[in-house]
């Protein structure tokens, strides 16, 4: 019964809804007369309460106030979105700024470490044995001995061959005694690098004498402590002597003033 | 005579507020009937109203804008606001039924205490129909006037409610046989 009543009822919503009258509707389904009629008359009872309205007041003048404020409103939501994209904007620049700051930190770090190491390498090119940046020295002699054309080769021992005499020249100036077994390893480098040297044709355009003299006078020089030690101190070992026979007079048999120099200096070269 | 439809279209096309117009003009008395049976307060039911249609101006460019949609959107802006409003002023005293995804906000007792004030106010006579609408559930209530009393479709009313069509059909009829039997047995 319920199921039909809800057929009609809806039937009858729909008629009217197209136009029709109630009475029309309960003409089509006569007998359902009552209670179409009560349903209807619900209906209508619910319609009544369409009474309920604004006040009159509010019905004229809200709709302008209503647009004003939401202008108004607009007008600052759209103001505080630009203030939120400013924000954005600059903490995005910062963010962006935190993310580079790694790369920065990193960059800084690279440029002071070249800088750094420059300086170190610049500073241990006038170090002698001994001094803690001196294996940076010969380190970085090795290292110009790899990259350097084989053309230049003969200019890099020939300025290998000058540092070392320079070193044994300082460590002999010096009135350190403990020099004297870094000047003893620095002639047996001498004498290496000298052979080097002629190897590599060294000395085709320059002067072999000079070098020898400046090679002699060392030798003499480092003869002369020696004995001077050893006079003063007979307990000391006996290392200068193994030199006494290494003279390079022998080197030098045909060279000019030099060599005639060191013979004058000292005798161990008329000696061999 | 325009409808809510022909509106929408109209903003689709221009951007002066003649749509607005015409919007404000259909849904006030239906928004503010809204607040007002469900708060009995005139000024509150204005303020609350004017809010909506506020919020509608400036959001109006986020809805879709077919009819039922913007239907279902603006019940649901009442309903928030209206929650809202009870929760800031912890529900007046009274207690009130919130529910999730529906605009229900019931309080079965305020159509009973008010009935006097309607009939005082707006010379509403039918005190019956007041105490038969009390004794509905809030859905029903919300269903059934929203269908007799702002003649909208089921369709709207399914999508405002987030329900089927035929739940809502069922719903309605039962309120209102509800509704015809209570008025009749009070009326004798």
């Amino acid at each position: 019964m319920d199921k039909k009543i809800k057929k009609v009822i809806f039937k009858c919503l729909i008629l009217i809804k197209k136009g029709y009258s109630i009475d029309d509707c309960i003409n089509k389904f006569k007998n359902y007369r009552n209670e179409i009629n009560n349903y209807f008359r619900t209906i209508k009872n619910i319609k009544g309460l369409e009474v309920i309205m604004p006040e009159k007041d509010y019905r004229e003048n809200s709709l302008a106030q209503i647009m004003s404020e939401a202008k108004r409103r607009d007008m600052i939501s759209s103001e505080k979105a630009d203030a939120a994209a400013a924000i954005k904007a600059n903490t995005s620049g910062t963010k962006k700024r935190l993310l580079l700051r790694p790369a920065m930190i990193f960059l800084v770090f690279l440029v002071l470490s070249v800088f750094s190491f420059s300086g170190t390498l610049f500073a241990s090119q006038e170090t002698v044995p001994g001094q803690v940046l001196y294996p940076l020295k010969k380190s970085f002699e090795g290292f110009k001995l790899i990259v350097y054309p084989e053309s230049q080769k003969d200019d890099l021992h020939f300025q290998f061959l000058n540092n070392r005499i320079d070193e044994a020249d300082i460590l002999l100036k010096s009135d350190d005694p403990d020099s004297d077994i870094f000047v003893e390893n620095l002639i047996d480098e001498i004498d290496s690098e000298y052979q080097v040297c002629k190897q590599f044709n060294c000395f085709s355009t320059r002067d072999e004498d000079s070098a020898l003299n400046s090679i002699n006078n060392i030798k003499n020089r480092y003869r002369n402590r020696y004995k001077n030690n050893q006079d003063n101190d007979p307990d000391r070992g006996n290392s200068a002597g193994d030199h006494q026979e290494e003279d390079m007079g022998s080197n030098q048999q045909n060279t000019g003033n030099g060599g005639q120099q060191n013979k004058n200096e000292d005798g161990s070269h008329n000696k061999k | 005579m325009k409808n809510i439809a022909d509106y929408l279209k109209n903003y689709k096309k221009s951007k002066d507020t003649n749509w607005f117009e015409g919007i404000y003009n259909i849904m006030m008395p239906k928004i503010y009937r809204f607040y007002y049976l469900k708060t009995f307060n005139r000024e509150l039911s204005e303020d609350l109203t004017s809010e909506v249609f506020i919020r509608v101006y400036s959001n109006i460019d986020k809805t879709d804008l077919n009819e039922r949609s913007f239907m279902a959107w603006i019940y649901r802006i009442a309903s928030n606001l209206l929650m809202d409003h009870f929760r800031k002023n912890k529900n007046g005293g009274r207690q009130v039924e919130l529910e999730e995804n529906s605009i229900m906000i019931s309080d079965d007792d305020i159509l009973k205490k008010n009935s006097s004030l309607l009939r005082k106010e707006l010379g509403f006579e039918n005190i019956s129909l007041l105490n038969a609408l009390s004794n509905l559930t809030g859905l029903q209530r919300d269903a059934v006037l929203l269908k007799f009393l702002e003649d909208m479709d089921y369709k709207t009313i399914a999508s405002i409610f987030g329900k089927r069509v035929s739940t809502i059909r069922s719903i309605i009829f039962r309120a209102l046989t509800k509704l015809k039997e209570e008025t009749r047995s009070i009326n004798g």
